[in-house]
């Protein structure tokens, strides 16, 4: 069943259904926001409680027709930026082991991602700031469309490819002063 | 899920998102009427002051134009022009128009409701004119 269409069945009282988006998005979003502010465990799993807290209080405000995943990513983005701003944490700091993850993910320049260079691979996107950093993770590691990263940042479909196209000479210039 | 379940977390009710979504229509809206008619009313002194003659005489020409210029009256009509350009964006899915077409649409329609808000003044120049004298 859609995600959707679940949201319109809460809606209507059947509560327990919410349960199924728990369970669909939990992975997702706690790799999602780790990844953001660059911790793992008990403040990322917070985060994410948090995240399903605000969706079912806003439920209502969900408007019908538009795609549950990106409305449920933003408000875990808009989270996860919120905590970074409380915390100030810095956008390095992240362990390797996190990374490898990301690295996985990232297809950017092939010839960067062979065996020898992947630690520089990993180094430099950790280094990247957030507004490079969230864009590689949307599109790489989240999979996400452009018009989808453009509804969880709310920003044009344009400014994405336009932000995109930064991060990417951001890492490749990284990647070229071996980070 | 159990707070959800035991109802500890509870959704919040429609209309509050639906005030919201108006509200932000109203805020647009009110920048647009109130910016367009304040910028009518700069027009409508401007004329009453004959500023704008002031230009043909060089520097002394230009400081004068300033000094009838309605200075408050711009800034503040400027403002709610402003503040409809911020609403436009938060308005359904007007943040996917590049910037400079919300900003272009913004601008166009404070233009033509000043245009339509002074050929109505116009209508009634004499009149308005004289409660200013």
């Amino acid at each position: 069943m859609k995600d959707e269409r679940i949201v319109t069945l809460v809606k209507r009282g059947e509560k327990e259904r919410y349960g199924v988006v728990v369970e669909r998005y939990e992975g997702a979003l706690g790799r999602y926001i780790g990844h953001l502010i660059n911790q793992r465990g008990e403040e990322v799993e917070d985060l994410v409680q948090e995240t399903f807290i605000r969706a079912y209080e806003n439920l209502e405000g969900f408007e019908e027709g538009k795609k549950f995943s990106s409305w449920i990513y933003r408000i875990a983005h808009n989270l996860a930026v919120d905590y970074m701003k409380k915390k100030k944490v810095a956008t390095e700091g992240m362990g390797e082991e996190e990374w490898r993850e990301i690295e996985d993910g990232i297809d950017i320049e092939k010839e960067m991602i062979e065996e020898g260079e992947k630690k520089i691979l990993v180094e430099a996107v950790k280094r990247l700031e957030r507004g490079h950093k969230e864009m590689l993770l949307l599109f790489y590691v989240e999979e996400k469309s452009y018009d989808e990263i453009g509804e969880i940042l709310r920003i044009s479909k344009s400014n994405v490819g336009v932000r995109l196209k930064r991060a990417k000479e951001k890492l490749k210039i990284l990647l070229d002063n071996k980070v | 899920m159990e707070l959800i379940k035991k109802e500890k977390i509870k959704m919040k009710p429609r209309w509050i998102f639906d005030s919201r979504r108006w509200g932000k229509r109203l805020l647009f809206g009110t920048g647009i009427v109130a910016g367009s008619v304040l910028i009518a009313l700069v027009d409508f002194l401007m004329s009453l002051r004959r500023a704008k003659e002031y230009l043909n005489y060089g520097e002394v020409g230009r400081e004068i134009f300033w000094e009838k210029m309605p200075v408050g009256e711009s800034i503040l009509g400027l403002m709610f022009i402003g503040m409809a350009m911020i609403f436009f964006e938060k308005i359904g899915d007007n943040y996917k128009m590049n910037r400079w077409t919300r900003i272009g649409i913004s601008l166009a329609l404070a233009g033509s409701s000043s245009l339509i808000v002074r050929l109505v003044m116009k209508r009634f120049e004499l009149e308005l004119g004289l409660s200013f004298i």
